[in-house]
């Protein structure tokens, strides 16, 4: 079975491109546009890794971060922050993510970190 | 004429009675140029150190040579000419003051001592009208002040000595003649002349003597001095008379007889026939002395204060002790208002009849005598009997009469102060005592007095008012150094609020003992943004005082009126007057009055040419009344204070557009990164696909396509960082990093995108470095990437580190282009670009140069340049390893 990867991010653009750069690479994209995402989250339905945007709108990604690290049924779940504010880096590892990536990135880049956590796709 | 008064007559008796009168007098023959002496005074004798028969019968020069030792001695010559004079022209001749030294005896060491004279040369004439002698009197003119009135004394005595001297010459020959014209000569001499016999009788009396004794001198003659007067036989004054006639010595007494109510002064003469006596009157001298004494006593009291009423009071208390019994003082002060000193006899009862006597008829206009008119006409007056006829024309004022009675008044004078042509005052002198009625003389008297006392007060005023420049001297100064120290304040902060308030301190108390700034808030109203006081407190009572009466901006007066007008207020002299108009009510009166104005400037305070506001100065305890001076100093400081609030408002705007830049560009540098973002995803998607598939042509294209994103990407962040650097705010993370791990990373990233260079790392050094990495590498990044930029014909990059004590050092070394010396202090600068002689330029080198510098020197490093064009150029920069180590965390530097 595929690896499943939510990625959570306010824009559109993102969305698209992130959906045709890890479906290329054989993962199971889950997206979502507004960061309502805990009602979802239940076994057996919980993704491999969870790409987060920090600045949502309507919603912090952050806090959001901090909430499904505290859930036992979330909490091992990687996350991986991503901001356009590359000064991010230290906050979000300070509130539980387990790593950042600034906007824009290589594709190499994403690919890395999301291999060092589930390694397989 | 007696027997007795004939045998005084003798030659004898005239040789006796002239050496023993007290001037200095020389008798000689006209034989010149000898000169022989043939009479000389016991006065001459003694002042010369000579002794008579030492000297009778030899010439004068012979006595009295020049002293060998002064090489400019006249006195010889001088004297021989005047006596030549006198011998030629027939009349007296007076010498100027000579010096004209006298031999010392050998007893008292010999040589000469020195001498200054005063010498009067006068012919003796015969019957024929010959001179017969020559009489030669000196005085010794040591001191000065006496040496006119000794002078005086001098010549009316040689005058009658001549007179008598030729008279009793006469009468040698022609006795009867002589005898009649000698008695009237004596009986003409204005002294008094009496002469007694050893048994105290009255030999002879002349007219004057007769008069001042008050017997008429034929009861007097042949009496004595003891039956005349039985009781005053044991008076000091008979004392001396007898001790006279016993030791047989001149004498001189002065004494006040009660009787006769005059000073007089006698010069008793004994002789072997019994006892001459000279009797002068000598009231008048005394009471010139008297007033020479009222009149220095005066002068030391006036030159004691320059507290002019203290000093008025005191000469007013001397003038009730010598002149008068009642002394009233007034002068004309600078407001040109007259201020009163009076001072009274000691009477109370009737103190206060003549003060109402002042009060009530003070304005009377048709007053032919007084104060008022004095002051206008500048002329002194005088009553010196105040009676029925000069109380006439006041008849009508019944009241005035009825006081004048009262009080007594029996004389009066009044004179004006007068000082360089203006009246200034006046002082009046009554007189309530039956003995003094004021002469003439009296009135010249005071006005003298007045001279001098107006010449004081004048010159207490000047000095007053040097004074006063004085301090407005050192006023000015101190608002110069305000004004100065307060421009400084205002330049040096843009918080204007603080500003105003250490304005507001700096001028109390050396300006200001309350100094206010108000302006006008958004709402309406007006707002006190500084306040400063000496004393706490009284900022307290002025905050109450706003509270009871919040600042009605429509006031007449004060801040509102101010902003309202654009001009200033200046009040020199708030009086009790002013608070009563302006207190609204009884409360704030007396707060008005407990702070206790005294002076105060309001000055506008603008902003592009509208008022906004005021700065109040206030003095209160200090009690200094601001001057024309001080208003335009504080207009000046309103002045630049707006130009200041002026610029406060510029630069709020200034940093408000900067802060709204800086948002727009953080924002819109965010919103532009989110689709480069997804571009670029879909673009190294579209690459990886292009790969699989084997569309070399797509991947290539697709490939430069990434690097124009990631070109646009740096700008993006170039320009936020700018951004972030001119607002201050360029953010660093700080925590401590091993520095050739960092270059190690950076140089193999770049290595991977050099497609033709070499970059060579040359050298270690085992630093930590605290700071943020992140910037330090994109510093380093930046230094490569320019390298392999601008050395495009060669291959090799070298990365040169090393370390001491207290630096690392990187140099970033490529052996391209290079660039002129003239560029090395400017291609740090933001924008800036370098130009080769075809002016070609280089792009993006300025803005990376910048960003990087700045991230540096925020480091507490350096960072410049060495280049030869066409060789290569060198870029170093260097960071310190000892720094404070800060706790982990962003920072801004």
């Amino acid at each position: 079975m595929n690896k499943k990867i939510l990625v959570v991010d306010d824009d559109e653009g993102i969305l698209e491109a992130i959906e045709a750069l890890l479906e290329s690479e054989g993962y199971e994209v889950t997206l979502n546009a507004n960061g309502e995402i805990l009602e979802n989250l239940r076994v057996p339905y919980l993704p491999d890794v969870i790409l987060l945007d920090v600045l949502l709108s309507g919603k912090d990604g952050r806090e959001l971060c901090r909430v499904l690290k505290k859930q036992e049924t979330t909490k091992h779940i990687p996350i991986i922050m991503i901001s356009a504010h590359p000064s991010a880096d230290d906050s979000v590892k300070a509130i539980g993510a387990d790593a950042f990536l600034a906007k824009p990135f290589e594709r190499t880049e994403l690919l890395t970190l999301i291999g060092k956590y589930i390694g397989e796709k | 004429m007696s027997k007795d008064t004939q045998e005084i007559l003798s030659l004898q008796a005239v040789r006796s009675i002239f050496e023993s009168v007290p001037g200095l007098y020389l008798i000689l023959k006209p034989n010149a140029p000898t000169f022989t002496i043939v009479a000389v005074s016991d006065a001459y004798v003694q002042a010369t150190m000579t002794k008579r028969e030492e000297i009778l019968g030899k010439s004068l020069f012979e006595v009295f040579p020049d002293n060998p030792d002064d090489p400019n001695a006249t006195g010889v010559k001088n004297l021989t000419t005047s006596l030549l004079t006198v011998l030629k022209q027939q009349q007296p001749h007076k010498m100027a003051i000579q010096k004209y030294d006298i031999r010392k005896p050998k007893k008292e060491g010999g040589g000469f001592e020195v001498r200054y004279w005063s010498p009067l040369n006068s012919p003796v004439f015969d019957e024929k009208g010959n001179i017969s002698y020559l009489i030669h009197s000196v005085v010794d003119v040591t001191q000065l002040v006496q040496a006119e009135k000794r002078e005086k004394a001098a010549e009316k005595k040689v005058t009658e000595l001549q007179l008598l001297y030729s008279e009793l010459l006469l009468a040698q020959k022609q006795l009867q003649e002589s005898e009649q014209r000698l008695t009237n000569m004596l009986e003409s001499v204005t002294d008094g002349f009496v002469s007694y016999d050893k048994d105290w009788r009255y030999v002879y009396v002349n007219e004057k003597a007769a008069e001042m004794s008050g017997t008429k001198k034929e009861d007097l003659i042949g009496k004595t001095l003891f039956e005349l007067y039985p009781n005053r036989i044991d008076t000091p004054l008979f004392q001396e008379y007898r001790r006279v006639m016993s030791e047989g010595k001149p004498k001189q007494l002065e004494y006040f007889s009660p009787g006769a109510k005059r000073w007089i002064r006698t010069n008793l003469y004994p002789s072997s026939q019994g006892m001459t006596s000279f009797i002068t009157d000598i009231t008048d001298r005394k009471q010139a002395e008297e007033r020479q004494n009222f009149l220095e006593e005066i002068s030391s009291k006036l030159v004691k204060s320059f507290d002019n009423a203290v000093t008025l009071q005191e000469i007013g208390k001397l003038i009730i002790t010598y002149l008068a019994d009642y002394c009233r003082i007034v002068v004309i002060d600078d407001t040109n208002r007259i201020r009163e000193i009076s001072v009274n006899h000691t009477d109370p009862t009737k103190v206060s009849l003549v003060r109402s006597l002042y009060d009530n008829y003070k304005d009377l206009s048709d007053m032919a005598y007084g104060i008022p008119r004095i002051l206008k006409t500048g002329k002194p007056e005088i009553i010196k009997k105040i009676d029925k006829k000069i109380l006439a024309p006041v008849k009508k004022y019944t009241t005035l009469l009825k006081t004048v009675k009262q009080i007594g008044l029996k004389s009066y004078m009044g004179v004006p102060l007068i000082a360089r042509g203006k009246i200034i005052g006046a002082i009046t002198f009554s007189s309530v005592s039956e003995h003094r009625y004021y002469t003439k003389q009296d009135l010249k008297f005071v006005e003298e007095l007045a001279h001098r006392i107006a010449l004081v007060l004048d010159n207490v005023r000047l000095f007053g008012e040097a004074q006063g420049e004085i301090k407005e001297r050192k006023q000015a100064e101190l608002n110069l150094k305000y004004l100065a120290e307060a421009s400084k304040m205002l330049s040096s902060s843009l918080d204007y609020k603080t500003t105003l308030s250490n304005i507001a301190k700096l001028a109390v108390p050396k300006i200001a003992d309350w100094c206010a700034v108000d302006l006008l808030n958004g709402k309406g109203g007006l707002e006190q943004v500084a306040v400063a006081h000496k004393d706490p407190q009284k900022v307290r009572w002025a905050k109450e005082l706003r509270k009871i009466d919040p600042p009605d901006l429509n006031a007449p007066t004060g801040i509102p009126h101010v902003i309202r007008t654009g001009k200033s207020e200046y009040y020199p002299v708030i009086t009790d007057k002013t608070l009563v108009q302006i207190a609204k009510n009884k409360k704030q009166l007396k707060l008005l009055r407990d702070i206790g104005f005294t002076s105060a400037i309001v000055a506008p305070l603008c902003r592009e040419g509208r008022c906004i506001g005021g700065i109040t100065f206030v003095t209160t305890e200090t009690k200094r009344h601001f001057t024309e001076a001080d208003l335009r100093m504080a207009e000046e400081l309103a002045n630049r204070a707006s130009i200041a609030l002026e610029n406060a408002g510029l630069y709020q705007a200034s940093q408000d557009a900067i802060m709204l830049r800086d948002n727009f560009i953080s924002v819109a540098s965010h919103e532009l990164k989110t689709p480069i973002t997804s571009v670029k995803i879909f673009t190294q998607v579209m690459q990886e696909h292009s790969k699989q598939i084997g569309d070399l042509k797509a991947l290539n294209n697709l490939t430069k396509m990434n690097k124009q994103l990631d070109k646009m990407t740096e700008l993006i962040y170039n320009m936020l960082n700018i951004s972030k650097i001119q607002a201050g705010r360029l953010e660093f993370s700080q925590k401590l990093f091993a520095f050739d791990t960092l270059v190690k990373e950076i140089v193999d990233v770049l290595q991977q995108g050099a497609v033709k260079h070499k970059i060579v790392i040359d050298g270690h050094t085992n630093s930590t470095i605290y700071g943020d990495e992140d910037r330090i590498g994109q510093v380093l990044s930046n230094l490569i990437a320019n390298a392999l930029k601008y050395s495009p014909k060669s291959d090799e990059i070298i990365v040169h580190l090393s370390s001491d004590d207290n630096d690392v050092t990187v140099c970033v070394e490529d052996f391209g282009i290079g660039m002129a010396k003239e560029h090395f202090d400017h291609i740090f600068e933001r924008f800036y670009r370098v130009f080769d002689t075809t002016d070609k330029t280089f792009p993006g080198l300025g803005i990376g140069l910048y960003i990087s510098s700045e991230i540096i020197h925020r480091h507490h490093g350096k960072l410049w340049v060495e280049s030869t064009t066409g060789k290569g150029s060198k870029f170093y920069f260097s960071l310190p390893l000892k720094r404070d180590k800060k706790p982990n965390g962003i920072q801004i530097l």
